[in-house]
């Protein structure tokens, strides 16, 4: 609501900022419809349109996140307040149906248009089609656009806005461009140090290495990986440099400048020496334990393990100290959001980490569930009041999830073959060993997932997406926004994020009944436990393993 | 405003920018991690990616809900 709050401010007394919110609705429903409706294929060799679409995304996708995001930066303040002085100047807003109407006529076309270029082989389809279909496409959202701000006041928007605009969509252009070169002229730069670096760190080890600066290969014991560009340690300091420069702005009241600057070229070298690590471990992985496992699992875990724990700790070292920080923490504190959240990021992190070591089984997943479960008994006198009891409501919500969770979430292939696969393995475990480790995954899926994922989506972000004390919101406390946004994020950690949202949403609403935190993870209960019960009756596994 | 924070402000947007910039430099990195000798380049797994989010910002919201202990008289 924050990045709205002047626009709402301005427009106190008049109809936009209910109108926007609406229009906003409304173009999120029409977006979750035509992208379940319209899916892209899952690999890119092929003829259609749709294949076509996916060939160009790494090059189109970067492109618009650059110069939307450096448009976003540049002028996106200045934007939002021209648009808020505007409709502010509007005595009255000009009617809203036409533009509906018109709306609701081409999102026909749309639909029918995207129906046909996606399932058309791409000769067939026809340049002619295709053009109409993305004229329709702009025409439709240049008609919710025009609905959000009339035509009168964007024209006075998008003349003093131009400048800005420009220049961040310039930033943006060259931004991507350099992108690109890191792939040929800039891997050099950092490479090599990065391939040296590894090689030195590796003959101190008993053991034969192997290295060649040309094929950017290093290897130890007979495992040799070639260093590619995203290993050249370009990636983790672009990484750290934008969740530092984010963290920069958005602190920066507590925050002491310029010391404070001082973070961004210590971040950049941490996290290179982190990304050595990383791959002197990966290597050592591959040759010692499995090459698979090595390459697979322990290359993306490990990278987003190391990052995370490099920014946290730089977070930390910036809260800590008084030359980064105006009120820098004393020794003696606790966590308001600890009980809340350490829960469900102990079961992720746990999670990833065994994850690291295991290709398709992971043999060592009870450990997540039973370091979530300790951190749950560790808060359990935070939890006593959140009210937990029987509620007729909750088991039927519960059961309404499941319902629509069956047709949306449904396990494709893929899917049912892993857990085909789980299966398989467990079997040929020894008995105690697989009772354990079902037993396990039972109670995660019964009672740790319910109540981890309850306290920090419903009872934690729900209320800090209202105010930064999240503390002083009472559960239950309704906005749009908190709503929408935590069942989205909800629904994101989902593969079905569809299935998550729309869980997500009725979950909340269940809180919101009686303000009970109980309530939502009873209804969340219910639903895992409908599931279970459903794999394991119909024998569809790859809904709950 | 005054000039001082004018300045203040729009060296905030310059390191951001650049921040901005040298991530892209990145950029083609992230569309094709792994490139080792042993297998294919594997794609990237969404699912991981959002989880590996999730835990960074969840574990930025608990480190900055810190909270001092009042000393007692």
């Amino acid at each position: 609501m924050s990045s709205l709050g002047p626009a709402l401010r301005a427009g106190r007394e008049s109809p936009f900022p209910r109108r926007w919110l609406f229009l906003g609705a409304l173009a999120v429903a029409e977006g979750i419809a035509l992208t379940s409706a319209f899916d892209l294929p899952s690999g890119a060799d092929g003829g259609s349109f749709g294949h076509s679409l996916l060939r160009l995304t790494p090059f189109v996708l970067p492109a618009c996140i650059a110069i939307a995001t450096a448009m976003a930066l540049f002028g996106g303040f200045e934007l939002q307040r021209q648009v808020a002085a505007a409709v502010a100047r509007m005595r009255r807003a000009p009617a809203l149906w036409p533009y509906l109407a018109a709306h609701a006529f081409t999102l026909a076309g749309f639909v029918f248009l995207t129906s046909l270029v996606f399932d058309a082989e791409l000769g067939r389809a026809g340049a002619a089609w295709v053009l109409g279909w993305l004229a329709t496409g702009l025409v439709n959202f240049g008609l919710l656009a025009a609905a959000a701000v009339p035509p009168a006041a964007l024209r006075a928007v998008l003349w003093r806005t131009a400048g800005v605009a420009g220049s961040g969509s310039l930033v943006g252009l060259l931004a991507w461009q350099a992108g690109r070169l890191t792939d040929s002229a800039l891997w050099g730069a950092l490479g090599q140090s990065t391939l040296a670096c590894v090689h030195a760190v590796l003959r101190v080890l008993p053991g034969e290495t192997a290295f060649d600066a040309a094929r950017r290969t290093v290897g130890y014991d007979g495992f040799t990986v070639e260093i590619g560009t995203g290993c050249s340690g370009w990636e983790g300091i672009g990484l750290i440099l934008v969740f530092l420069g984010a963290y920069l702005w958005y602190f920066r009241a507590s925050l002491r400048f310029p010391g404070a600057f001082l973070l961004l070229p210590l971040g950049a070298g941490v996290i290179w020496t982190a990304n050595v690590a990383r791959i002197v471990a990966l290597i050592l992985l591959g040759a010692r334990f499995s090459p698979e496992v090595a390459v697979t699992a322990f290359h993306a875990r490990a990278g987003w393990l190391f990052f995370c724990a490099v920014s946290w700790a730089l977070v930390v070292v910036a809260r800590r100290f008084r030359f980064f920080s105006r009120d820098a923490a004393g020794a003696a504190g606790s966590y308001a959001a600890a009980p809340w959240l350490l829960p469900l990021l102990l079961v992720m992190g746990v999670g990833m980490t065994t994850g690291a070591f295991a290709l398709g089984f992971d043999a060592f997943e009870p450990l997540a569930v039973v370091v979530g479960a300790a951190a749950l008994w560790f808060y359990r006198d935070r939890y006593a009041g959140l009210g937990w009891g029987w509620s007729w409501t909750a088991i039927g919500a519960g059961v309404l999830v499941f319902l629509l969770w069956l047709p949306l979430a449904a396990p494709d292939a893929e899917s049912a073959a892993r857990a085909e696969r789980t299966w398989t393995t467990l079997a040929d475990l020894p008995a105690l060993g697989a009772v354990a480790w079902l037993l396990a995954k039972v109670v995660g899926t019964l009672l740790l997932a319910p109540l981890a994922e309850e306290l920090a989506f419903r009872g934690y972000l729900l209320r800090r997406l209202q105010a930064k004390s999240f503390e002083s919101v009472p559960v239950g406390s309704f906005t749009v926004f908190s709503f929408l946004v935590s069942s989205l994020l909800f629904g994101l950690l989902h593969e079905s994020w569809l299935a998550g949202f729309l869980a997500g949403a009725v979950y909340a609403l269940v809180l919101y009944r009686r303000g009970r935190v109980g309530d939502a993870v009873l209804a969340h209960l219910v639903t895992n436990g409908l599931l279970v019960l459903y794999a394991v009756a119909e024998n569809d596994l790859g809904y709950w393993l | 405003m005054p000039h001082a924070q004018r300045l203040a402000r729009r060296a905030r947007r310059a390191v951001l920018a650049t921040s901005l910039a040298l991530a892209w430099l990145a950029a083609p990195g992230a569309a094709q991690i792994g490139g080792t000798t042993v297998q294919p380049v594997p794609e990237i797994d969404s699912g991981l990616t959002a989880r590996a989010l999730a835990l960074l910002f969840g574990g930025l919201l608990i480190l900055t809900s810190r909270r001092e202990l009042k000393k007692s008289a």
